[in-house]
Parts: structure tokens; C-alpha cells; sequence
């Protein structure tokens, strides 16, 4: 009895492990269907010069698993919607205007998998991972000083100049040059943004966001804050 | 189990290498301009950046003559190095000391010098 229960065990683990591994091959062909890579590099070439970068057609996924929520991959794949407000890369997207610089409208992300697909390409994005990020640092519903977290991010460290926010009552407010962040706490990792507010141009050296020189706890405080921040239900959108 | 998550650690970690280690040379501070200014003070250098519309304090404008002349070129430098709070302005003005070397600053400094048409004292 006991044995044929291990063994019972044993083949069903055997089974999962198998249902994994093709799960993530099935990811892979799926991409590879889609053409995925046209746009997005997931081999770790990133951009060295600004000309390589103005070359750029779509973000870097070669650290998708690191960066973001499954749970979001498996939404966006299926119904992408807009992340940065002028592109991948802005300087493709703007030119001079009176008294304000203007913005062609940048594309979405073509993906338009089925339910089926994107179940198993977040999967196998997910194991597209840095395994240098130290991890088990952010915890969801953490205490944090919420008044002096919003002094930093809307004050001192002036992160709204360049992202959007939601500043209460879904009235969406902020520069245009960087991703949106109202959204932040549904899609991305809270380890992945401690370590990239700590050092954004590790893992895209020619990113236009500035580098602060802060102390670890402040970086701390920052990703609380930005782990609350959830897509409202009705947006109020400011327009240029 | 083990031997399959240490395999496809491996494997993601040699995926990941290859992007993760900054060595990068010099840029002209018209290139660095255009990525790291330009979004504030606009492509033209005349303050109308896109970020501009929700912003308390406006980004300088570059090519006013008379304005760039009253700045000293050392204010200049310690703007663009440490940001606005360490000359007594806008915090909106960010730090780029992590990002650019004294000399890309040094040369950035002259490019304004370029785009107003004039000199500091
Ligand atoms: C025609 C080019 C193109 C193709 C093909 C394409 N994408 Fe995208 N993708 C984009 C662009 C552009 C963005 C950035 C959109 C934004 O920021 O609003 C993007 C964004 C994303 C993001 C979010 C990345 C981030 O850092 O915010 C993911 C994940 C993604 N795409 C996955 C995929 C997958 C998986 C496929 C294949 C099934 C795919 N994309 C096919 C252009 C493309
Ligand atoms: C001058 C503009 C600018 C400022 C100021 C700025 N950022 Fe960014 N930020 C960016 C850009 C550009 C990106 C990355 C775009 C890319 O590489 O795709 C970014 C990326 C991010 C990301 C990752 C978002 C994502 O979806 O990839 C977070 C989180 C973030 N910034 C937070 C902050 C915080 C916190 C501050 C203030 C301390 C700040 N930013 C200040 C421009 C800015
Ligand atoms: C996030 C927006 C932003 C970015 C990016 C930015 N600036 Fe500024 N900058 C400002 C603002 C706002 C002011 C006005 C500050 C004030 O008047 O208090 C300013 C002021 C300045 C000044 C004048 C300082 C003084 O003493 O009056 C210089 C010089 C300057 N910026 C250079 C640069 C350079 C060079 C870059 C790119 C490396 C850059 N800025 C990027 C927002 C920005």
C-alpha cells in the first residue's frame, strides 16, 4: 500500500515537472509564431550608444521575469494597452512644437494572443530572469511613512516630472517621457523596481531616467509607495 | 527536481549575462542632450519640452541670450552635476553626475554656451 501511494507520488510529480518544461517550450514556440523578437530583443543586447538605441523598436524582455507579475503578462498579451506615453524610445516620437514640444501617437504592443497562448508565453517569460537581483527584500502591505514617501516622489526626488500618477480621485497627472506608474503595483515585481530605482541604467544603459545617489531605506520607502498604486477605475486624463 | 531547477537556473543566468554590465563610451553633448535634456527643454533647447505641461517650475530656456548670460559657467556645471536643489533652484532639475563624467559635463556646459549665443562671466 505504502509503496504504490510513493509510487504514486512520484509519477505524478514526474508528471507536473514534464507539463512545466513543455509549458515553457510551448511559451517559446508560441514566440517564435508571433515573431516577437522583431521588436523585442530577449537575448540581453541591450543599447550601448544612443544610436543603438534610437534603433530600438520595443522594450528588452531578457529580464521580463524579473520585472514584472505574471498575472499582468497573462492580461497584457492578450489586450495590450498603452505603458509609455511617447514610445519605447521618445526621442522617436517627438519633434519641435510651439510653446510645447509635440508627440506622434507611439504603437502598441502587437501582441493579440489568445487566452490558451499567453498563458503559456508569461509562463516561459517569467523564467527570463537576472539571478545576480537580490530578491525577498519587498512585501506586499508593508507599513511605510506614506506623507514622506509622496514628499520624495512628488518633492525632493521630483519623480512626477517624468512619470504619470494618479494624484487622487483617478485624476492622472505627470510628465510624459517616462513609463506610467499608476499601474505599477499590478504589473511590476516590488524586488525588480527597489533594484532598478537603486540603479535604472544597469539594466538599460542609455535610459534617459536620471540616476539619484540615495540611501538604500529611502529606495525602500519609494517602492512601498509605488507597489500601492493601482490603475483606477475611472481616469481623468490631463491632456497637452 | 533539483537537478532541473539548477538547470534552467543556469541557463536563465546565461540568458541574462550578456545585457548586464555597463561599459560605455563617450558621447557628444549634442547626442546627450537630445536623450537627457531634450524631454524638459525641449528638442530645440527652448524650454518646451514634453514634460513641460504638468510642471510647477518651467525647464529653463536655453537659447535666451540674455537669461544663459547671467549664469556663471560654474553654476552651470554644478546645475547639470548635482541638479537644481545644489544652485538653489527647482528639484525638478535632476542630478547627472551618476550618469555623465565631469568631461561629457565640461562639454555639455560649452553646447549651452553654443545654443544661447552667448558667454558667462
Ligand atoms: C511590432 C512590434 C511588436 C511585436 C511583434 C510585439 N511587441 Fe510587445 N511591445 C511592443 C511595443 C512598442 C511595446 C511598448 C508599448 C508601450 O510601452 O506602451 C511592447 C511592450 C511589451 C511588453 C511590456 C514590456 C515593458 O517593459 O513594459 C511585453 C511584456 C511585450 N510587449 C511582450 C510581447 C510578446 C510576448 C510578443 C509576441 C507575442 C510581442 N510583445 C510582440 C512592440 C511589439
Ligand atoms: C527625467 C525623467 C525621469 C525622472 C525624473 C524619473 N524617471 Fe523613472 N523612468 C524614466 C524613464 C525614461 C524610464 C524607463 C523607460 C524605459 O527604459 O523603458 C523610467 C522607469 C522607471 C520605473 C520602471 C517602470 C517601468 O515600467 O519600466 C520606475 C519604477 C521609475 N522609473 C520610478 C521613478 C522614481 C521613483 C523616480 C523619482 C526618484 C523617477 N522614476 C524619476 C524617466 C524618469
Ligand atoms: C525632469 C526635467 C528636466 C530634465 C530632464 C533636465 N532639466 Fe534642466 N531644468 C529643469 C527645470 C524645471 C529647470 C528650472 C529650475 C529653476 O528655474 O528653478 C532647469 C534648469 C536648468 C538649468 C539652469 C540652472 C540655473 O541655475 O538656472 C540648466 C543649465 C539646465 N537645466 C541644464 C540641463 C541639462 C544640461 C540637462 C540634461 C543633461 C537638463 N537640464 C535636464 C528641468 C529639467
Amino acid at each position: 500500500m505504502k509503496i504504490t501511494k510513493m509510487g504514486l507520488v512520484i509519477v505524478v510529480t514526474l508528471y507536473l515537472i514534464a507539463a512545466n518544461i513543455s509549458e515553457a517550450a510551448d511559451g517559446k514556440t508560441v514566440i517564435e509564431q508571433n515573431r516577437c523578437v522583431s521588436c523585442h530583443d530577449m537575448s540581453g543586447n541591450v543599447a550601448r550608444t544612443i544610436s543603438d538605441l534610437l534603433n530600438k523598436k520595443a522594450p528588452d524582455l531578457f529580464y521580463a521575469g524579473s520585472k514584472f507579475q505574471e498575472k499582468f503578462l497573462f492580461e497584457f498579451l492578450q489586450r495590450p494597452y498603452p505603458i509609455r506615453p511617447t514610445g519605447t524610445v521618445y526621442l522617436n516620437y517627438v519633434s519641435a512644437g510651439e510653446g510645447i514640444d509635440k508627440i506622434q501617437d507611439p504603437p502598441l504592443c502587437a501582441s493579440k494572443l489568445s487566452r490558451e497562448e499567453a498563458q503559456v508565453v508569461s509562463h516561459y517569460l517569467m523564467t527570463l530572469t537576472d539571478l545576480n537581483m537580490p530578491t525577498g527584500l519587498y512585501k506586499r502591505g508593508t507599513e511605510f511613512a506614506r506623507a514622506n514617501a509622496k514628499m520624495i516622489f512628488f518633492k525632493s526626488g521630483a519623480c512626477n516630472a517624468c512619470h504619470q500618477v494618479d494624484v487622487g480621485g483617478g485624476s492622472i497627472k505627470g510628465g510624459m517621457s517616462g513609463p506610467i506608474l499608476y499601474d505599477a503595483g499590478s504589473r511590476l515585481n516590488g524586488d525588480w523596481v527597489f533594484n532598478y530605482l537603486k540603479d535604472p541604467q544597469h539594466w538599460t544603459p542609455k535610459t534617459w531616467m536620471p540616476k539619484r545617489e540615495l540611501p538604500d531605506n529611502t529606495w525602500f520607502l519609494l517602492t512601498n509607495y509605488i507597489m500601492t498604486m493601482e490603475k483606477p477605475k475611472e481616469m481623468k486624463m490631463t491632456k497637452n | 527536481m533539483k537537478k532541473i531547477i539548477i538547470l534552467s537556473v543556469a541557463l536563465t543566468s546565461v540568458m541574462a549575462l550578456g545585457g548586464l554590465s555597463p561599459d560605455l563610451s563617450a558621447e557628444t553633448a549634442k547626442a546627450n542632450y537630445s536623450l537627457y535634456c531634450a524631454q524638459c527643454h525641449g528638442v530645440r533647447g527652448n524650454g518646451a519640452g514634453i514634460n513641460k505641461a504638468d510642471m510647477p517650475v518651467a525647464p529653463r530656456n536655453h537659447t535666451d541670450t540674455a537669461g544663459m548670460a547671467r549664469l556663471k559657467d560654474s553654476d552651470i556645471y554644478n546645475a547639470i552635476s548635482q541638479g537644481g536643489a545644489a544652485v538653489g533652484k527647482s528639484t525638478l532639475m535632476p542630478p547627472w553626475s551618476a550618469i555623465m563624467t565631469d568631461t561629457e559635463i565640461k562639454e555639455m556646459v560649452a553646447y549651452l554656451r553654443e545654443l544661447c549665443h552667448c558667454k558667462g562671466e
